[in-house]
Formats: structure tokens, sequence, C-alpha cells
């Protein structure tokens, strides 16, 4: 471990968690795009559904099970996307009013305040995943889903959540100049 | 504790802590000094259960949806189709801008993307034939408001959602308000227009030729309507369907315009998964602070609180109605809802109006919200489309729609007939 005190070593420091803040974006990135896909796909599935039931009277059944597992599971993968975008919701009435040093703390805090939370989720999604890995647990619906398959995906994704969050937070802990602007203008 | 609560609530906000963080943590102190239960062991299943919705998987389709739409460029076609048909109206381009978000809304489930979209189209003709700036600019932000009141609607999904309402009919219920507000909006540019008319613009000629010839492109907009709105009443499909139908259909009219490109589609994807899930995060926190308010029994309380004021139930409306005024300028739409509606929808539905009638009422406080400083998300929006000027000139631009905002709120709170004249008829 190196003398974390001299100016360069910080400035090593500083280069590789930004490196790995940046591949961390990336990934979350491609996250969004397979996600992107998962919803066309669900929704290409339900206008075939909706074709068959009416023209030939056949359901594919299930496609509202199937949507709900695509949403809850994109949301999970997806969660640090929003994060690196500063899209999750805060207000900033007071922050934004304050000085560069106290705004950075709150900042810093606000960024905590969403590693904990997203920790919580994993952490009680692990549970969730362990109980029907346990019961062995199947939807009860005609596709007989194994709840393993859609959960498992969920915890990845929200492992993935948890340690975007605190990767974010280290690199901003240990960097100087403030973080980009918020790009919640560009909403909708 | 009702009042612990809402300090809490406050100091954790102000603290700028993300809204979904806030929710977490105030059901972690119930756990911790009131109930003392393990609460937090719930998030997950609570995560899973509501999160693997079938109804909320129509927001990310809407958000979609309305990506697609902007690039299709349908909005622009719109725009000049409705135009010659406006024109000769005091006021004229602005009346054009209301009736292109009145019917873009009627494709489109946020306020915000129709603001965006009407706005990127609208705002390059302001300087070019002399209108009030202000004015113009306040049409288009208070007219894109309409995107949430007119079905379809994100926000009802969202209110539907988390009080057990059923969005056909929040669907029907949105639309005579929704109508009325804009030939309100309307109204309030005609009554400015006559008392000024140096605000109107000047005037260009059309033929009948052309009003006719540009017709042909308001088949989309209506297309996409009845295909995701008709859709639902015709019992082809449930809201989620209808909004995949949308979806496919804006995919397919960007496709028809040639407008897409992997780049472009992915950069859809990317907008539309950043807002899907900085909305579920926020939900699925809601549900659990949900979860352990009602182990409180704050909702017996509030209502308590209430009653013994002895206000008439349309006093009360005026009291939630100011209350709502007050939040929607501190906070913003989507945080406002899932912190007062779980709450309040019991206590309203207690009082005796109906859980639809007070969904229309939030919609229509909400779009105050969208307008009001200092965070009125709609008025940005239009500041981010212009090239100069400061968020000002739009804030002032939208007071008098605003007027017309609270207008309507007055109308159907005397006579909520217009709410829910539609709605019964499905019952």
């Amino acid at each position: 471990m190196a003398e974390p005190t001299t100016p360069q070593t910080t400035e090593q420091n500083d280069g590789a968690l930004e490196r790995v803040v940046g591949r961390a974006r990336q990934l979350s990135r491609y996250a969004a795009w397979a996600s992107g896909y998962a919803v066309l796909a669900c929704a290409a599935l339900i206008g075939i559904e909706i074709v068959l039931r009416k023209l030939f009277s056949v359901s594919l059944q299930g496609t509202d099970e199937i949507s709900g597992y695509v949403l809850v599971v994109t949301f999970a993968w997806t969660a640090s996307w929003a994060l690196f975008r500063d899209a999750h919701i805060r207000i900033d009435l007071v922050s934004s009013r304050l000085p560069p040093g106290p705004r950075r703390a709150f900042d810093l805090l606000a960024l905590a305040s969403l590693v904990g939370v997203a920790m919580l989720l994993a952490w009680q999604a692990s549970t969730v995943l362990g109980e029907s890995l346990r019961l062995g647990s199947v939807s009860n619906t005609p596709l007989r889903v194994p709840l393993w398959l859609p959960q498992g995906m969920w915890l990845i994704g929200l492992v993935g959540f948890a340690l975007a969050a605190a990767i974010l937070l280290t690199a901003r802990l240990f960097r100087q100049a403030p973080p980009p602007p918020s790009d919640v203008m560009d909403e909708r | 504790m009702l009042s612990k609560f809402i300090v809490a609530l406050l100091v954790l906000a102000l603290l700028g802590l993300p809204v979904a963080a806030v929710l977490v943590i105030l059901a972690l102190l119930i756990e911790a000094f009131i109930m003392p239960i393990p609460i937090h062991a719930m998030i997950g299943s609570i995560a899973w259960e509501q999160g693997r919705s079938d109804l909320l998987f129509s927001v990310p389709l809407f958000v979609l949806m309305g990506e697609l739409l902007l690039l299709s460029g349908v909005a622009a076609r719109m725009y000049g189709a409705l135009l010659p048909w406006l024109n000769w109206l005091p006021g004229r381009l602005m009346h054009t801008n209301i009736a292109t978000c009145t019917l873009f809304a009627a494709t489109s489930g946020s306020s915000v993307a129709t603001a965006a979209t009407v706005g990127t189209v609208a705002i390059p003709q302001i300087k070019a034939l002399g209108y009030n700036e202000r004015l113009f600019l306040g049409s288009l932000a208070a007219g894109g408001t309409l995107g949430i009141l007119i079905p379809p609607s994100i926000n009802m999904i969202i209110y539907g959602a988390l009080t057990n309402t059923s969005i056909p009919q929040l669907y029907l219920g949105g639309f005579l308000p929704g109508l009325l507000l804009a030939g309100l909006f309307m109204a309030t540019i005609l009554i400015a227009c006559l008392i000024r008319p140096s605000w109107g613009g000047r005037s260009e000629s059309y033929s009948w030729g052309q009003r006719f010839a540009g017709l042909k492109d308001l088949l989309p907009p209506i297309g996409l309507f009845v295909l995701v709105v008709g859709s639902i009443y015709a019992g082809w499909a449930t809201a989620t369907e209808a909004a995949a139908l949308g979806t496919l259909a804006a995919l397919g009219l960007c496709a028809w315009n040639r407008q897409l490109n992997f780049a472009l589609l992915h950069k859809a994807f990317e907008d539309t998964m950043r807002t899907t899930a900085m909305i579920m995060l926020i939900l699925t926190a809601a549900f659990f602070l949900n979860f352990a308010v009602v182990l409180t029994g704050l909702v017996r309380q509030l209502t308590d609180v209430i009653t013994a004021t002895n206000a008439t139930p349309q006093q009360t409306v005026l009291i939630i109605v100011v209350m709502y005024l007050v939040l929607g300028c501190v906070l913003d739409v989507l945080s406002m809802t899932v912190l007062t509606v779980p709450v309040l929808t019991p206590v309203m539905v207690n009082l005796g109006y109906d859980a639809v009638w007070f969904g229309i009422l939030v919609m229509l406080v909400s779009e105050a919200a969208l307008i009001t400083p200092p965070v009125g998300m709609n008025a940005y929006v239009i500041q981010s489309l212009r090239t100069r000027g400061r968020i000002e000139d739009v804030f002032i631009g939208t007071l008098p729609f605003l007027l017309a905002m609270l207008a309507t709120i007055a109308l159907i709170t005397l006579w909520p007939d217009i709410v829910m004249l539609l709605p019964r008829t499905m019952r």
C-alpha cells in the first residue's frame, strides 16, 4: 500500500478510481440497452398475444406474468444506470444554495444513503431468493416458472446497484473536483 | 405521532437525501420508535411482489413510446396540420400550441414528454411572427401538463397502483376535465390577446386546400389514441397491453418516417430505463413505507383530525388543494404523489369522495406543481429548449394558465360529475 499522503499517489488513486467508475458506468449502460431490448421484446410478445387472441381465439398465457418479471429484473439491472445519470430524485432546495464545501457534504450524505438503501434491498432480496431455493418454489400459474430464475437475475441486478453506489461514493470521497452537473433537467 | 412523522419527513427531505432513501429511512424510523417488529425484513418480499407488476410494466412502455414519438417527427406534422385551422383566432400559434398538446397528450402518458415534444416544434416560431414571448412559452409549459390528465397517463397508472383504483375508470375520468382545461387554456389566450392584440403575433393566411391537405397528418396521432385508449374500452386489451400496442406502433412510425437506427434506439433505451429505474426505486420505497404506515394507524389518526375540524367536505378539499399547491412548489410531482396519495386517498374515500375523482384532483394539482416555481419541471423543460433568456420568463408566462387550472379544480369540486359522468357509464 502506497503512502496516501503524497500528492502523486493521490493522483494515481484518483485515476484508478475514475477508471473503475468509468467501467461501471459503461457496464450499466449496456444493462440499459439490454433492458430496453427486453422491454421491446415483451411488447412484441404482448402484440402477438393480442393478435392470436382476437383472430384465432388462441391465448399464449402468461405474457402478463413475464411482463412483471421483465419489469422487476430490468429495474434492478438499471437502477445503477439511473444512479450514474444522477436521476434518483432528491430535493436540493437547500443543498443547491450552499457554498461548495457544505454542498459536497450534502451530496456525499445523499449518495451514502443510497448505498444503504441498495445494500438493504440486496440483502433482503437474497433472503427472498434463499427461501425460494429452499422451498423449490414455482410460480402459481400455468407457466410454473421456477422462481429462483427471475429472482436470481433480480438479485444480481440489486447487488450490482449496491456495488455501483459504493464505487461511486468511494470515488467522490477521494475526489476534490465537484461532480458533473445533474442531468435531471432533460428528464422525460 | 402524526406531527413527529411530518417533522422527520421534512428534515430528511431538506437534507437533500434521495426521495427513495427518505421513504425507506422513515419506515425504519417507524420500526425503531413506534412498531418494534422487524419491518426492515419485509422490504425484500415487498420489492419483489410489488415490483413484478404487470400494471407497472406499462411505465417503461409509455416512457419508451414517448421517446420514440419524439424521434418519429409526428409532432411537427401535427403542428403543421392544426395551424391553418386555428390561425384566425386572436393568439394564433398559441392556440395551435394548446391544440397540439391536447392531441399529443391523447397519445402520451407524460406531461414532461408532451411539453418537450411540442416545445421542440413550436419554440423556433416565437420570434419570426412577433409573439409575446412569455405568454407563448407559458402556453407550451402549461399545455404540456395536459399529458397526465388526458389518457393515457403514467401518473394515473402510479396512482392506480398505489390505491388499487381501476385504470380504465381513471382514464375515463380524466377525459372531460382534460378537454375542459384545454378549452380554458384557449380561453385564457383569447382573453389575453383581445386585451393586448400586440401579444398575438402576425397573421398568415391559409387556403381551404391547405387546411384539408394537412388533415392526413392527424391520422397517426388519432390512430395511436384509438389503439392505446380505445382498445381498452373495446375490451380488446388491458391498460398494459394497450401500452405495448402503442409502443409497437410508435416504433413503426419511426421506421416509416425513416428516423430509426441503432444509435437512436439505444439512446431511447438509455433514457427510458433511466426514468423507469428512477420511478421504480421510488415506488418500491413507497410501497415499503406504506406497509409500515398502515401498521401505525396513521390514516385513522389523520381522518380523526380532519373530522374533528368539522369542515364540510368542500372545505376539506380546499385545504387539501392549498396543501398540494404549497407541496408542489418544493416537491417534484412523483415524490408528492407517493408521499401523499397512500395516506390521503383512504381519508378522502372515508369522507365520501370517489377514489377516481380524487385521482383526477391529484392529476390537476400535479399539473399546477409542474409549472410553479422554483421546481416546476415543465417550465425547466421549455427553458432548456430555448437558446437564451431566463427561466423567470417561463414562470411568469404560465401564471394566467395556472388560473385556468385553479378554475378547473373549483369546477370539478362543485360539480364532481364533470369527472364521474364517463366512469359511471362503465360501472
